[in-house]
């Protein structure tokens, strides 16, 4: 048979495409932290996993901006900024960076809750070694 | 209330009917008395053969135009006693009911005269026997559930899907059958709606040939399910039409369902006391290895684990952390783990033939004085007969509210 038995891959994919699609270092770190979470509360189901790990990533509009939580600015340009961000009038503010609201492409905040709400009669308490 | 002849009901869960007089055909099964409890999320059509009187507490009860039971449903069991069909296959997406469907099926043939068995597969929502369980049961009447059903085997899985548990499901399923195979004239396997994706193929086209069905009836909406039978002759397939707008089972709604079953299971259950002279643990890699016998501060047990596979220890509860870093240090290759991470974790307590004669949770293990206490509804009668404690993946809380996983390889 030419199918995979385990949903690993998809893990796996997800994390390669990842790779692929940005640049930041500590934006992906975070992510990839999410996602090792994810597996310590559902060790049993990776392809549950891989499915919140595709839902982590959230895109928003700018005045759904939380100025608490850490934000990827994408400018039209290409480059990333990564950190927790506010706005003002004619900026967004990345940590110290003050980028123009016509130059922002994309922004995203990463979505802890993934299994809360995606799956949430899997949310247990993590039994400890 | 009073029911006319030829008027058909569907009572929807959770509901309780009693017939009180009148004659009603019941998925397969005529009745003439007798109590029926619908759980939530469930629904049960009632055929009134002879006008009589019900009375219905609870849920929905919808009169209907006409019977939702396609006529093919009645020419199968006839067409398996004339083909002389020992092994059905029942296949079907989630919610296109599998279970209602054999239970029609099952009900049929015994009044055919026909010893009929039912294999339910579907181990995250187990109608016969314990959840996790593949478990097999004997038509010896009528039943209106499958949960009704007594177990006949139990073969145990202890993982709620068969993802990530394919061989030890898939040896289930060979177990379960072969047995069903010298104990019934016919039997019917109920399976999961795991159908699609890599999964779901492989599993199920391993389960086909494990089974090597006389008959394959697919419950589908379109041809979602042509792509496991292509290998299959065309005069083994039955193919019936499903409603394409059949009910769907939320997520909570199915773990409430779980839950009803566990509740039920562990409701009965007492903690039972095993010495480990008497049970071995199986599917784990605790009690597998050579016990090292040295002294080892803070360490209950040290196995050396065969070929590459490293250590095992147990380490004490209140173990300091300097101490573990310190061990494992030393052991690098080591999977380790305190007692009380064993606790509550879901076990089959298995005869020397594999089979669960129940299902249990640890409640603790004193490794220094080699014995386990497990939380079961086994009967003291059968405790002599308990040769393996076989591990599990998930846990369950002493009511049997599901209560999280177990990491895989961990122990």
């Amino acid at each position: 048979m030419s199918f995979w038995e385990n949903d690993f891959v998809q893990m796996q994919d997800f994390t390669d495409s990842l790779l692929e699609s940005y640049e930041n270092q500590e934006f992906i770190i975070d992510v990839l932290k999410e996602i090792g979470s994810l597996r310590k509360r559902v060790p049993i189901n990776p392809g549950i996993v891989a499915m919140c790990a595709r839902n982590i990533i959230k895109a928003v509009k700018p005045e759904e901006v939380d100025k608490n939580a850490k934000h990827l600015v994408v400018t039209i340009d290409g480059n990333e900024y990564y950190g927790e961000t506010h706005i003002t009038p004619e900026m967004l503010v990345v940590e110290n960076y003050e980028i123009p609201q016509k130059e922002v492409s994309k922004i995203f905040v990463l979505n802890m809750k993934t299994l809360e709400e995606l799956w949430p009669t899997l949310v247990f308490d993590i039994r400890e070694r | 209330m009073d029911i006319q002849k030829k008027e058909i009901y569907l009572g929807k869960g959770a509901i309780e009917i009693k017939i009180n007089s009148g004659r009603f055909e019941i998925i397969g099964g005529e009745y003439t008395e007798g109590t029926f409890k619908i759980p939530q999320g469930k629904q049960l059509p009632f055929i009134c053969l002879e006008s009589g009187s019900l009375d219905i507490t609870g849920g929905e009860w919808e009169k209907l135009e006409k019977s939702t039971i396609p006529a093919i449903w009645y020419e199968i069991p006839e067409m398996v006693k004339k083909n002389n069909v020992k092994k059905i296959l029942v296949y079907g997406e989630v919610d296109t009911g599998k279970s209602f469907f054999s239970t029609f099926i099952a009900n049929r043939l015994m009044d055919m005269g026909l010893k009929t068995g039912v294999i339910d597969t579907d181990t995250g929502q187990s109608d016969i026997g314990a959840p996790g369980t593949i478990g097999y049961g004997l038509f010896d009447k009528k039943y209106s559930s499958l949960s009704s059903v007594p177990v006949e085997k139990e073969y145990f899985i202890g993982n709620l899907s068969p993802g990530g548990s394919f061989a030890v499901f898939l040896a289930g399923i060979s177990k379960v059958a072969q047995y069903a195979s010298k104990t019934s004239d016919v039997f019917i396997m109920d399976t999961t709606g795991w159908v699609h994706g890599d999964g779901g193929r492989s599993i199920k086209r391993a389960k086909t040939d494990i089974v090597d069905p006389d008959m394959a009836i697919l419950l589908q909406r379109g041809t979602e399910l042509e792509h496991l039978v292509q290998h299959l002759p065309e005069s083994k397939i039955v193919r019936i039409k499903v409603s394409k707008s059949a009910s769907f089972t939320s997520q909570e709604v199915r773990r409430q369902l779980r839950e009803t079953i566990s509740k039920r299971y562990f409701k009965n259950a007492k903690e039972v006391e095993f010495s480990l002279d008497q049970v071995n643990f199986e599917r784990t890699y605790l009690g597998s290895g050579v016990i090292e016998h040295g002294d080892f501060l803070d360490v209950l047990r040290f196995e050396k684990l065969p070929a590459w596979e490293g250590n095992l220890m147990v380490f004490a509860e209140n173990i300091e952390q300097k101490q573990k870093a310190e061990l494992l240090a030393k052991y690098p290759n080591t999977r380790w783990f305190r007692p009380s991470y064993l606790k509550d974790i879901y076990v089959g307590i298995a005869d020397s033939n594999g089979f669960a004669l129940s299902v249990g949770t640890i409640q603790k293990v004193d490794f220094l004085n080699k014995k386990i206490t497990v939380l079961t509804p086994l009967a003291d009668s059968t405790k002599d007969k308990a040769a393996f404690i076989q591990m599990g993946l998930t846990r369950y809380e002493k009511d049997g509210t599901e209560a999280g996983f177990v990491v895989p390889g961990s122990i």
